[in-house]
């Protein structure tokens, strides 16, 4: 489970996020929507430990990852927004990298290998150094990486960028796989058909701040819409009246 | 910490063998430089063995037949030329020598008799043969004193007021310092040359690639992965130093040094002093070089940072060291005590044990200051921006 409660951040004088605060509960899938430098990013930042809030704090299974970054990120599976492979390595190299990194060695570490890249079908090209690979290829491998650990949380950011219909869809297995086996999904997205289609729960961030959060119900009801994108656009930006039929 | 270490070290050992600019920073340095030296020593040698003497030109030898026999000698060949102009004769010799036909009579009438040496100043055999042949008339000058001082009575030694000796205490020669300061110095600049590639793409490479901050969201500790990162670059280090020493050894020994004089020989004893030496100065180039590659966001910015700290040994070597007329200073401060104790290695001099370790111990300081500051580095939030 995932918690944040009153996040704040800036740099030097630019405040990216004010006031975020949002639960994001275990066999859930939980969706970060917000525009361009909402503070989207800068909120995940502070969930996987990598940047420090000036206030409020995150909490990953009940452990703060500015106080004991090292115990909070052994329980997240992270998916950062920039892929970030070495082009000398091969997939098999990637994973087993990260598996070690958690601890994982011998036995248990080939088994986790051998089955993350059957799950997302990356058996063929296990062996293959990863320069050249396509946007696709690139995005399984990322999170394979991620998810060789099989940790509770996995928090993935713009997950969706640049894929295809079909790394799409594989995406998704996954992150549904992920929600029914128990775990705590949390994503940010721009693609609001698909965030409608397989999140749980919405949190939308405007400015740096929390300005709704709830069911899909609970959203549309509270920006008096019937689509997610026009609740979306009112809640993010409420001084533009949004009517149904006109967002483009 | 020592396991994160070493798996940081093991990834990164892999991707450096397989990134052909690391390989290739790491090898190249050790291959071409021993050839260079080969080169320079055998271009000494042969200079030295192909140098002949001056040939000489006289014009009008009849007027002096005693003074030609007198001149010529190892280094001068004398012909006899005549009808000829002086300068049309430069053509074909280094030198000419003009006797005017009042010579022997001015040299009877115990007057100054003049000779003149027609020269090409531009051409090197032109300048030599104007020092061979003052030296030659300086002889050819005493013994025409002496014998006039003798005719008239006098004891020629009373013009010598002064007899300078000169006696070299030096046990190498010249020329020995003088290459083993160029090797010194191209030793100590091995492993900035070795290790330069790798650090640099281990470190800004990394973060050019996006490929930090899915490392910096792994449970692994900074000094990990910065230890991690720093035993890989000092071991290809090693290797490009050790290589560099065994081939830059094989050059001396191989090339004839002793016919020019320079008294070296990098025997076993020498190379293994020289790696004793130059260990933990590697660990320190490398933890600079990573520390300065950090600063950089791209691979190119930090090479560009990398390759200007390069003048540093240059610096080093010419501002603390090599100032001290043929002497190795070993002072303790990192670099210096390097320079100074290789010297002393390569002219077989033993090394003072007391003396490398404290410089090691000082060089091994400033390696941890380095890694520190790395650590500190990599535990700012700078490091994420793009």
């Amino acid at each position: 489970m995932i918690v944040c409660n009153n996040l704040a951040k800036n740099f030097k004088k630019v405040h990216a996020v004010s006031d975020v605060s949002f639960e994001a509960e275990d066999g859930k899938i939980t969706a970060l929507l917000g525009l361009n430098g909402s503070g989207k990013s800068t909120t995940l930042r502070m969930i996987s430990g990598l940047l420090k809030p000036k206030t409020g704090e995150a909490l990953i299974d009940n452990i703060s990852p500015a106080r004991a970054p090292r115990q909070a990120q052994a329980r997240l599976g992270l998916f950062p927004d920039r892929f970030g492979l070495y082009p000398h390595l091969t997939v098999r190299e990637h994973i087993d990298y990260f598996g070690r990194l958690h601890g994982l060695a011998g036995r248990t570490l080939t088994t986790a290998v051998d089955q993350i890249a059957e799950r997302l079908e990356l058996s063929p090209i296990l062996n293959r150094r990863t320069e050249g690979f396509s946007t696709g290829q690139s995005m399984r491998t990322a999170l394979a990486r991620a998810l060789v650990h099989d940790p509770q949380n996995l928090v993935l950011d713009e997950p969706t960028r640049g894929l295809d219909v079909k790394g799409v869809k594989q995406l998704r297995r996954v992150l549904i796989e992920a929600r029914d086996s128990g775990r705590c999904v949390v994503f940010s997205s721009h693609v609001m058909p698909e965030v409608e289609r397989i999140a749980d729960h919405f949190v939308i961030i405007a400015d740096g701040r929390t300005v709704a959060a709830g069911n899909l119900q609970e959203i549309l009801s509270q920006a008096d819409a019937s689509e997610l994108e026009v609740a979306f656009m009112r809640l993010s930006e409420p001084g533009t009246v949004q009517t149904e039929g006109q967002v483009q | 910490m020592i396991i994160g270490a070493l798996n940081i070290a093991r990834k990164e050992w892999k991707d450096g063998l397989r990134d052909r600019r690391s390989f290739l920073s790491a090898v190249v340095y050790s291959a071409i430089g021993p050839i260079a030296i080969f080169a320079i020593l055998n271009g000494l040698a042969a200079e030295v063995n192909n140098e002949t003497a001056t040939r000489l030109a006289v014009l009008g030898t009849g007027h002096a037949p005693v003074l030609v026999n007198l001149i010529e000698n190892r280094d001068l060949q004398v012909f006899e030329i005549q009808d000829q102009e002086p300068i049309d004769a430069l053509a074909e010799y280094d030198a000419v020598l003009a006797i005017s036909e009042s010579f022997a009579d001015k040299l009877g009438k115990v007057q100054q008799a003049e000779l003149e040496l027609f020269v090409d100043r531009t051409k090197d055999a032109g300048m030599k043969s104007i020092e061979r042949v003052r030296r030659a008339m300086g002889a050819v000058q005493s013994r025409y004193v002496s014998t006039r001082l003798i005719s008239r009575g006098v004891n020629p030694e009373i013009i010598n007021a002064i007899d300078l000796k000169v006696r070299s205490v030096e046990e190498k020669s010249v020329e020995t310092w003088a290459i083993s300061r160029l090797l010194v110095l191209f030793f100590v600049m091995a492993p900035f040359f070795a290790s330069l590639s790798i650090a640099a793409d281990m470190t800004a490479g990394e973060r050019e690639r996006d490929a930090l901050q899915p490392l910096l969201m792994q449970p692994v500790s900074r000094w990990s992965i910065v230890l991690g990162k720093w035993i890989v670059a000092t071991g290809i280090g090693l290797l490009g130093v050790t290589a560099t020493i065994l081939a830059a050894s094989f050059a001396v020994n191989a090339s004839p040094t002793t016919e020019i004089g320079i008294l070296l020989y990098a025997s076993a004893g020498a190379q293994w002093d020289m790696m004793i030496i130059l260990a933990p100065f590697v660990g320190l180039v490398v933890a600079l070089q990573m520390l300065i590659a950090l600063i950089a966001k791209s691979y190119k910015e930090a090479q560009t940072y990398l390759s200007l700290l390069l003048f540093l040994p240059i610096v080093v070597a010419f501002a603390a060291v090599f100032k001290k007329e043929y002497t190795p200073d070993v002072g303790y401060a990192p670099m210096v005590h390097q320079l100074g104790l290789l010297q002393r290695a390569l002219l077989d001099q033993p090394l003072d044990p007391a003396l490398t370790a404290m410089g090691a111990g000082l060089t091994l300081a400033a390696t941890g200051f380095c890694l520190f500051a790395c650590v500190k580095t990599y535990q700012s939030e700078r490091m994420l921006r793009g």
